[in-house]
């Protein structure tokens, strides 16, 4: 009887299947179950889901204001519809968090891929605050201590990478540590260390630290071609005033740090330039506060690795109310948080605007990408993880934070809140949208003249050259 | 014109711009192995015919896209044990759309069963003892929810 497939072809098939599915049919019997676990099974679903997919999923965590050490992540599709909002119940979901802060506010968040993400808790605890998420499949693991700790190295600011080394198929975190100077300035070279998946430890090589300083601040990194790459300076390269900036990557699979030049013009303004990927291209943020304008401009390394292929793409102007840029969408939009705290996507190309209709702590907000795979198969449950991974003394009261709560939120803003949102806006074509945008609804524009109102309300507001529609 | 033997004697003629959409008689055509016929031992004649079926159709109608999603739909509609045959031809022919076709349709009949269904359906034999299965299942409880 051939009701006996082969073992490949099993594979094949299994390839195909949701997560959930996977995780049952373990159960089916010795072979499935030792198939589904083999690592070339997971990087081969984790290829088949890539190349598959039609659409986008990202996640958004946030902050609700006034509530401390929570975090909300929601779970969104990337579907643009300009009339209805990607965090509208039936295009989002929640997601569990199932971890607890030991620092003041939460986590931060370095960086998702295939499925996984990699957290860190800013602590002064002797654990490494670092943990690597499969929300998925509800697994995580703990990092075990690296070498460098406050207590083996005094004070010193750190900067974390992670990514996926597809030569070896292995997950890999690069740590890298300045310690602080007399003068408080950052030491170069750096310490630093590889923690691998793989083999689940510590690796330090101090042979190949790179010659520059990283900026951490910004928390931010960039993982594309393989390599995790930061925002840095050279410091004995001096631009004007300023060390020359320039961006420091680290190759994951060779393991070897390098450099990659930021555009020119950038180069003495580092300070303002952000990191990011454009739809698998590296590219960069630059905030430009000046007198008399507030810019954001979007740069994208067209040809990796040659510094003439940066090209200025777009440019936001963010006067009206636009804090910073979070993440890119399709159809030529981005999603951006308001200096109120408030998301809206924001198109590139018309400028046009959409109210999102989520709000939260302004600082708080982080966009990355999901999707489901099987990597930590093998780790803690995270399931269970509220009562093991918090710090162990307090039981703290969970607030309900669900999606209907924080919508509520929303609809309370006052007037007075309205108005100085839309003045902040200022918009000047299709005010109708504008104000739709900051929370007035159709009955109230319709029963009130607007400029009256914004008169009543701001007596020394400037109305010229708004209309009624 | 090719000429093909199934594992039960049976013959089969077919076009070699047909037959070399399975890579393994393609690579026998290359190596000149084809001289007279090429034996198929691992396929009956039964299963062999149907996969010639969708190798023809496949070939004539190549930009019909949807009279071919309408005859790959209709195609798969088989007993549990042919759908298997045809996958196991399918895998040692190297015909990767039959292949992909196959394995989605069992993909997806998997997809809507639970763990005792996936057995009785597929034959397959129980072997873990029930501390093992309890132990797998509460691993990740959630899922069979």
């Amino acid at each position: 009887m051939s009701n006996h497939l082969p073992e490949e072809v099993w594979a094949g098939i299994f390839t195909r299947l949701p997560v959930k599915t996977l995780l049952q049919i373990r159960s089916v019997c010795k072979l499935f179950s030792s198939i589904i676990s083999n690592p070339t099974f997971i990087s081969a679903h984790i290829k088949k889901t890539i190349n598959e997919s039609h659409s986008h999923t990202l996640f958004l965590r946030y902050l609700i204001e006034k509530e401390r050490q929570q975090e909300h992540y929601l779970l969104f599709a990337d579907s643009s519809d300009h009339k209805n909002s990607i965090f509208d119940e039936h295009n989002c979901r929640k997601l569990d968090f199932p971890f607890k802060t030991r620092s003041k506010c939460h986590f931060r968040i370095v960086d998702s891929c295939n499925g996984l993400i990699c957290l860190n808790d800013d602590n002064d605890f002797d654990t490494s605050g670092i943990i690597l998420w499969n929300p998925s499949i509800k697994r995580f693991l703990n990092l075990p201590n690296p070498r460098v700790t406050s207590r083996s190295y005094g004070s010193y600011m750190y900067v974390l990478g992670f990514g996926y080394d597809e030569k070896n198929d292995d997950y890999k975190v690069v740590r890298v540590a300045y310690k602080k100077g007399r003068s408080g300035r950052d030491l170069i070279p750096p310490e630093v260390e590889l923690y691998s998946l793989n083999s689940r430890s510590w690796r330090s090589f101090n042979a190949g630290a790179p010659p520059y300083g990283i900026f951490g601040y910004t928390w931010l990194q960039a993982f594309v071609n393989g390599a995790v790459h930061w925002v840095g300076y050279d410091p004995c390269v001096v631009k004007g005033n300023e060390s020359c900036g320039l961006i420091v990557a680290f190759d994951l699979s060779d393991e070897v740090f390098r450099e990659v030049m930021l555009p020119s013009c950038l180069e003495q303004h580092a300070w303002d330039v952000y990191i990011t990927v454009f739809w698998g291209k590296l590219a960069v943020l630059h905030y430009d506060y000046g007198a008399h304008k507030n810019f954001c401009s979007v740069w994208v390394m067209e040809e990796y690795g040659l510094a003439d292929s940066w090209k200025k793409l777009y440019t936001v102007d963010l006067r009206g109310g636009l804090r910073n840029l979070i993440g890119f969408l399709r159809n030529d939009e981005v999603i951006g948080v308001t200096i109120r705290g408030k998301l809206l996507s924001y198109d590139l190309i018309t400028s046009r605007i959409n109210n999102l209709r989520l709000r939260g702590a302004v600082g708080g907000f982080h966009v990355g990408s999901y999707m489901e795979s099987l990597v930590l198969l093998e780790a803690e449950s995270a399931a269970l993880a509220r009562e093991s991974i918090t710090s162990g003394n307090e039981q703290e009261e969970e607030q309900a934070t669900d999606l209907h709560a924080v919508k509520n939120r929303n609809d309370e803003f006052d007037d007075q809140e309205k108005l100085e949102s839309f003045l902040s806006l200022r918009i000047s074509e299709q005010n109708y949208s504008a104000y739709l945008c900051c929370g007035f609804s159709e009955q109230e524009l319709s029963a009130k003249n607007s400029e009256e109102w914004v008169k009543e309300l701001v007596p020394e507001a400037n109305c010229d050259g708004w209309e009624n529609d | 014109m090719i000429v093909l033997n199934s594992s039960d004697g049976a013959t089969f003629e077919v076009e070699e711009s047909v037959a070399v959409q399975s890579q393994t008689i393609k690579h026998m055509i290359e190596d000149n192995c084809a001289d007279t016929s090429i034996p198929l031992p691992n396929v009956n004649g039964v299963t062999l015919a149907r996969v010639l079926e969708y190798i023809k159709k496949h070939a004539e109608a190549k930009d019909d896209e949807e009279g071919l999603k309408s005859f790959d739909a209709e195609f798969v509609k088989v007993d549990q044990a042919s759908l298997f045959e045809i996958i196991l031809a399918a895998n040692y022919l190297d015909i990767k759309g039959l292949l992909d076709l196959t394995c989605q349709t069992v993909a997806d009949q998997i997809k809507d069963l639970t763990v005792e269904e996936v057995r009785a359906i597929f034959n397959i034999m129980n072997d873990f003892t029930p501390e093992e299965e309890a132990k797998l299942r509460n691993d990740h409880a959630w899922a069979f929810e």
